[in-house]
Order: structure tokens, then C-alpha cells, then sequence
């Protein structure tokens, strides 16, 4: 019994492949969004080296197999091979699911691409930000002014004449005159510190350089607080005293003005490149999208092979039923849906094949009993003339032994023609029965015909042969001894049906039947043709026309083809000719 | 700079082991990558130009001579890598300048407009080992 496999999973392979490919995809999609997108600068050499060969080299693979996936099935939908049809069907189905879903998730994508950009980075957001900044620098640019305006007053130069009499009174009228000061600190002529009041925060720390002008002091920060310091150069009591005043920012705010500054960067940047970007963001994402939708197109090759495979395997089946092989049969997967049309076409090709059998052996029993009856009838022909003539010799010997013989010599002569003729009948009614099983080996076709036709042709030369239109290369697997008398027998036949003249032509062809390949062999004759109603036992056993005929001609011809896996077919008009066609199979 | 963008330069160092044996087709051996990367913008609130670096450290400067030769200016450092006698090194350094040091998500232009990012040519120096 030959088994077939209807839903296995030969495309199990495929199907990790697709999965890998699609995991690559999404970490390629992942690390472009967390190393690429921070800085394209900083992309390490693993990405260089791996990652980017890898995303130029996926999508072209995956073209590849997608074009040879569709020259396959091209290929496939001309050589009409079973189911290639529906499979384009499917696949040209799925492929519009795919492109359904994915046009409206690009359109909405752009859409909100577009939305986004346009709100977050809108003029509104601009104004804030520039706003933000240019308060922050305002107040800082006060506070600057204040210190410089007081550092350049009277008043600060009146205060600090009691800088060595009272310094705790200096500072307490210092930072009664401006509270925004947050300390004051004086520095000896050599730059070394000699008074300080005020924050600690705000106090610098170390020396000074000597003679340094009078201005504005880089400024500085410790953690989150900031100093702004102005230097002023004074002489008291003939001595020379630098002077700093010191005011703390706000706590944190380097730290906010920082952040409205990279803020309104980014968003500088997008204003000048913001076109460019939205192309580009537009471009990754078809180049995302674009090997996404064509994995999902291999997909769908991959379902529809999944899903084709058991109606091909069945329809493969049906088709080698149709042909007379009953013992074919499908492998399901229990869990398949298809399992139970799977197990009901097994049922039904095993119901069949019974029902065949079982009429085989009814055929087989009545062609039997024919045969008996036929056999009865021919052996019982002969039988009458042997009684006849024993009897003459009898009456003979009874009556007139004299002439008893040259009756004798008569009587026993035809009791030996027709024991002979019983005992011929026997060999070949033995021969008919005990056809041995073929045994198959390589046969030059035209070859062995011209053979048969070479022992044949000579008595018949008003009758023309040919065996042209039999290729030399073609090449059969058969018994070289039974398919001898196939042609033996099928080319006698067409030489005795050719009264004066005529042909006899043989010819031979490849054909294919569904998978199957077969070699057709014609017998053609221009003979009378087999009458109508004859046509119909032409391969009865013991059937015959002919006056010396037996009747097992054409049934041996019929059993070795059957025997060779083969069919055996006639055409017939009468005053034609007949035509016998055989179909031997070319794989066996 | 004074629109508040900012640049980036970007040395880089690498040294390499020289193959002369039979699988020289292969390419030297990288041995060493070094690199340094300095961010340069104006800061209005000072009215200062300022350097900073990955490592976090900065640098103000008021005249703009004196903040570029800063900026471009690579002192002698100690880079840590140690190299073996008796071998044949070589270096290949180069400078890489972003005009407009991109923010993410804005990085991505770079690959298209490759002209935003001034490469020096690579150049060897070779390298004896005491």
C-alpha cells in the first residue's frame, strides 16, 4: 500500500526561517530606535561591522526568495501542475490583506507623524521657549547690573571707610543698602582675604590675582547654586583693598536655564531641518515597513502551500483511484480539520477496492466457468472423431477384418491429428494459466518490433510494414519475452486481418496521464476490421474468427500488459482497419 | 553658536599592530581605540564660549581666538595604552567636526546630509616602542 502524507510539515523549515528573519527585523527596528536615532556618531563597530551589513542584506534576501518563490509558482501554473491556480489565488488573496492593513497603518503613521511635529513644535512653543530664555537672561543680566551699579556708588565707598574700625556694622550696611548682596569679602593689597561677611555659599575661595581691573568675575557654581561676583579696587587710609561683591542666583538655576537652552536648541534644529526630517522619518519607516510587507508576501506563500497540500494530496489521490490504483492511501494529522474528508476518502478507496475485489473474483469465477464450458466444448470436439473412428475399427475387426487395415491405418491417423490437436490445445490453455510474473528490464522498442516484424513480414509481401514513426530512444521497462509476444501476437493478428494488400503500421509516443508518464504504442491495420458484434469478446478466452485460431491470442496480450501495469484498448471500423493502443508505463 | 546650536569635535586614535606574517591579507590588528569628544557652544548667561567634555569638564572663554585654539588643540595625554616592545605599531588618527551637533531624534539626518560632518583624511604615524 502506498502512503502519502497530506498535511505534514515539510514547510516547517520555511516557517522558522520566516519567524528568524522576522526576529532580526525587530531588533534591527530596536536598535536603530536606541543606538542609531541617539547618535548616529556614536554607532559602536559591532554595527558597523554586523548590524548595518545585516539590514542592507535582509531585505535583498528577502527579495530574492520572494522572486524565486514566484517563478517557482509561474513555473508551476504552466506545467499545470494540480492546485497551482488556487494557490495564486490565495497567495494574490493574502497579499491584498496584507496591503489593506498596511496602507491605512502608513497613511495613519504620516498622518500623525505630521500632527505631532506640527503641535510640539508649533510658534506658540517657539515664543515660550525664546520667552523662558530671554527672562532667565534678564534677570541674570539685573542682577549683574545691580552689583556693578553698587560696586560704582558712593554709597559702598562711605560704607567701607569702616572696614577696619567696624566690619561686622560694614556688612550689615551693605546688605541693608541691597539685600539682593549676598557677601562681601576684602581682599589686602598682596591678594590675601581679609574680611568676609555674608553667605558661605557666596564666599571665594583662595586668593585674588594682584592688580586685576575692576569688573565682573567669571562666575561660578558648586552643585546647584550659581555666584555672580564684581571686583572693585578701593583705597582707604592709603591703603589698597580689593573689594568683591557676591549674589547667589536662585538655587537650581543654571540647571533650568540649561534646560530651556537645550530645549529651545532642539527645537531650533528642528525648525531649520524639520522638512528633512519628516522626509527621512517618512523613508525609515517604508524601509521598516517594506521588508515587513514583503515577509508578510512569503507568508502568505508559505500558508498557501499549507493549506494547498492536502487538497493536492488529495486530488493526487483521487486521480490514482480514477487510474485503477486502489492502493493508494493519505497520511492525515489527527488534529488536522482535514483529518476527516482524509479518513473518509481512505474509507471509501478501501470500500472501493473490496467492491472491486470482490467483483474480480465474481468475473474470475464466470470467466472460469466460460472458459470450462469453451474448454469442455473444445476438448469434446476432437473426442467425437476419436469415438467415430475407434468405433470403425471395431465394426471393422467385427465384420471385415480383411479390410480392417487400411480402415485402420485411416481411423488411427485421425485419432493422432486430433490427440495432437487436444494436446496443443492443452499447452496453450497451460501457458495462458501459468503466465509467469514479468520480469522487468530496459527494452529498445523499435528494436524489438523490428525484430517481430522481420519474422512475420516475409509471407505477407503485398502487405507493407512500417515501424517509422518508432523512436529508437524510446526505452520501456518490461518483460523482453512477454512484450515479444504482445506484438508477436497484435502484429499477426493485423497481417491475417489484410486480405490482399494493405498496411500495418506501428507507432509510438510519449504520453502523460497526471503525474504519470506512459509509452503509447499503436497497432494499425487496414484489414475488415472486427464486426460489431464481436467487439465486445475480442478478449474473451477461446474467442476466435479464425478457423485454426485458439482464442488465447489477444487475452494473453491483455493479461501481460495488465501484468506490466499497463492498458490495452482497441479502435475498429469495419473495412478500416482496427487500431489496438497500449499504454506501458514508463516509471515502474 | 550664537543661535544657541552647538558643535562637536572628535579625536580619534587608533593604533594598530602591523601583520607581516602569512595571513597579512587579513589587515593589522586593532590594538587601541581611543577617542576624545569635546562640545563647544556659547552661553549666553555668561556671554562666555564654552568647552565641555564627555568626561565633564568644562572651560569659558571670552575672546574667540582663544576658544578655538582650545577646541582644536589636543595636548599631550596619557591615553593608558601600553604597547609591547619588539612590535611594529603604527597610529591613525583623525578629526571628525559636526558643524551642528545634531539632537536626537534629528540624528537620523546625518545620514542623509553626510556634508553636516567635516572628516579629516586618516593619517599614520608610526610608532617605536622603547
Amino acid at each position: 500500500m502506498k502512503l502519502t502524507r497530506s498535511t505534514g510539515s515539510p514547510s516547517a523549515a520555511g516557517l522558522i526561517s520566516l519567524v528568524l528573519i522576522y526576529i532580526v527585523l525587530i531588533v534591527l527596528i530596536l536598535f536603530f530606535s536606541t543606538q542609531v536615532l541617539r547618535d548616529i556618531s556614536r554607532a559602536s563597530t559591532l554595527s558597523s561591522f554586523i548590524v548595518v551589513p545585516i539590514a542592507l542584506l535582509l531585505p535583498i534576501f528577502i527579495i530574492v526568495t520572494l522572486i524565486v518563490n514566484v517563478i517557482r509558482l509561474a513555473r508551476e501554473r504552466r506545467s499545470g501542475q494540480p492546485g497551482a491556480r488556487f494557490k495564486i489565488r490565495l497567495i494574490v488573496f493574502f497579499i491584498f490583506i496584507a496591503f489593506l492593513s498596511s496602507v491605512p497603518q502608513g497613511i495613519l503613521s504620516i498622518s500623525f507623524i505630521n500632527t505631532t511635529m506640527n503641535s510640539w513644535f508649533s510658534t506658540p512653543t517657539r515664543t515660550a521657549l525664546q520667552g523662558g530664555v530671554d527672562i532667565a537672561l534678564e534677570y541674570v543680566n539685573d542682577r549683574l547690573a545691580n552689583l556693578t551699579t553698587f560696586a560704582d556708588s558712593d554709597v559702598l565707598a562711605f560704607i567701607l571707610r569702616d572696614i577696619n574700625r567696624s566690619p561686622d556694622r560694614v556688612w550689615s550696611n551693605i546688605h541693608g543698602a541691597d539685600p539682593a548682596i549676598s557677601g562681601v569679602q576684602v581682599f589686602e593689597g598682596s591678594g590675601k582675604e581679609l574680611y568676609y561677611r555674608g553667605q558661605p555659599t557666596a564666599q571665594l575661595k583662595g586668593q585674588i590675582e594682584l592688580n586685576r581691573e575692576d569688573g565682573m568675575l567669571p562666575k561660578e557654581s558648586y552643585g546647584s547654586t550659581s555666584v555672580l561676583r564684581f571686583l572693585k579696587n578701593f583705597r582707604i587710609d592709603g591703603r589698597r583693598y580689593a573689594v568683591v561683591l557676591s549674589a547667589l542666583l536662585p538655587e537650581g538655576f543654571d540647571q533650568k536655564a540649561q534646560a530651556l537652552t537645550a530645549s529651545r536648541e532642539t527645537f531650533t534644529q528642528l525648525d531649520r531641518f524639520g522638512s528633512i526630517f519628516r522626509l527621512v522619518l517618512v523613508l525609515f519607516f517604508s524601509v521598516f515597513s517594506l521588508p515587513m510587507l514583503l515577509l508578510s508576501i512569503l507568508v502568505s506563500f508559505l500558508l498557501s502551500e499549507e493549506i494547498m497540500r492536502p487538497i493536492v494530496n488529495l486530488e493526487e489521490a483521487t486521480r490514482r483511484v480514477a487510474e485503477g490504483d486502489f492502493s493508494y492511501r493519505i497520511l492525515g494529522r489527527a488534529s488536522d480539520e482535514l483529518s476527516m474528508l482524509v479518513s473518509s476518502f481512505n474509507r471509501m478507496v478501501s470500500e472501493l477496492e473490496r467492491s472491486r475485489l470482490k467483483l474480480l473474483q465474481t468475473e474470475k469465477v464466470t470467466a472460469w466457468q466460460e472458459i470450462a464450458q469453451r474448454l469442455a466444448h473444445e476438448i469434446k470436439n476432437p473426442l467425437t472423431p476419436i469415438k467415430l473412428s475407434a468405433q470403425r475399427i471395431l465394426r471393422k475387426v467385427q465384420t471385415d477384418p480383411q479390410d480392417l487395415p487400411r480402415i485402420a491405418e485411416n481411423s488411427v491417423r485421425a485419432i493422432i491429428n486430433e490427440v495432437e490437436s487436444l494436446d496443443r490445445l492443452l499447452r496453450e490453455f497451460r501457458d495462458f494459466s501459468r503466465l509467469p510474473a514479468p520480469t522487468l528490464a530496459d527494452v529498445k522498442l523499435r528494436e524489438l518490433i523490428q525484430e517481430v516484424a522481420e519474422v512475420h513480414a516475409p509471407p505477407h509481401k503485398n502487405v507493407r510494414m512500417s515501424f517509422d514513426e518508432v523512436s529508437e530512444e524510446i526505452v520501456v521497462q518490461a518483460d523482453r519475452n512477454q512484450l515479444k509476444q504482445v506484438f508477436t501476437n497484435l502484429i499477426k493478428n493485423a497481417l491475417e486481418a489484410i486480405e490482399d494488400e494493405g498496411r500495418v503500421i506501428v507507432r509510438a509516443d510519449l504520453v502523460r496521464k497526471g503525474n504519470s508518464q506512459y509509452c503509447r504504442v499503436q497497432v494499425q491495420d487496414t484489414g475488415r476490421g472486427i464486426e460489431a458484434e464481436y467487439q465486445n469478446q475480442v478478449f474473451n478466452p477461446y474467442f476466435t474468427t479464425k478457423g485454426a485460431g485458439t482464442g488465447l491470442g489477444l487475452p494473453i496480450v491483455e493479461r501481460i500488459i495488465v501484468d506490466h501495469k499497463g492498458q490495452i484498448w482497441f479502435e475498429t471500423g469495419e473495412g478500416v482497419g482496427t487500431t489496438f493502443f497500449i499504454d506501458l508505463p514508463m516509471e515502474t | 553658536m550664537r543661535e544657541g546650536l552647538e558643535s562637536e569635535v572628535q579625536f580619534n586614535l587608533r593604533v594598530y599592530e602591523r601583520n607581516k606574517g602569512l595571513f597579512s591579507f587579513l589587515g593589522d590588528k586593532l590594538v587601541a581605540d581611543w577617542r576624545r569628544v569635546r562640545r563647544a557652544r556659547w552661553d549666553e548667561f555668561s556671554g562666555e564660549f564654552l568647552i565641555t567634555t564627555a568626561a565633564g569638564g568644562s572651560r569659558q572663554m571670552q575672546a574667540a581666538p582663544s576658544f578655538l585654539s582650545t577646541l582644536f588643540h589636543l595636548k599631550a595625554v596619557d591615553t593608558g595604552i601600553r604597547l609591547a616592545s619588539g612590535h611594529n605599531y603604527y597610529v591613525l588618527s583623525n578629526v571628525q567636526i559636526q558643524i551642528v551637533r545634531l539632537v536626537p531624534p534629528l540624528t537620523m539626518i546625518a545620514l542623509f546630509l553626510p556634508h553636516r560632518q567635516i572628516d579629516t583624511p586618516w593619517v599614520e604615524t608610526e610608532i617605536e616602542v622603547k
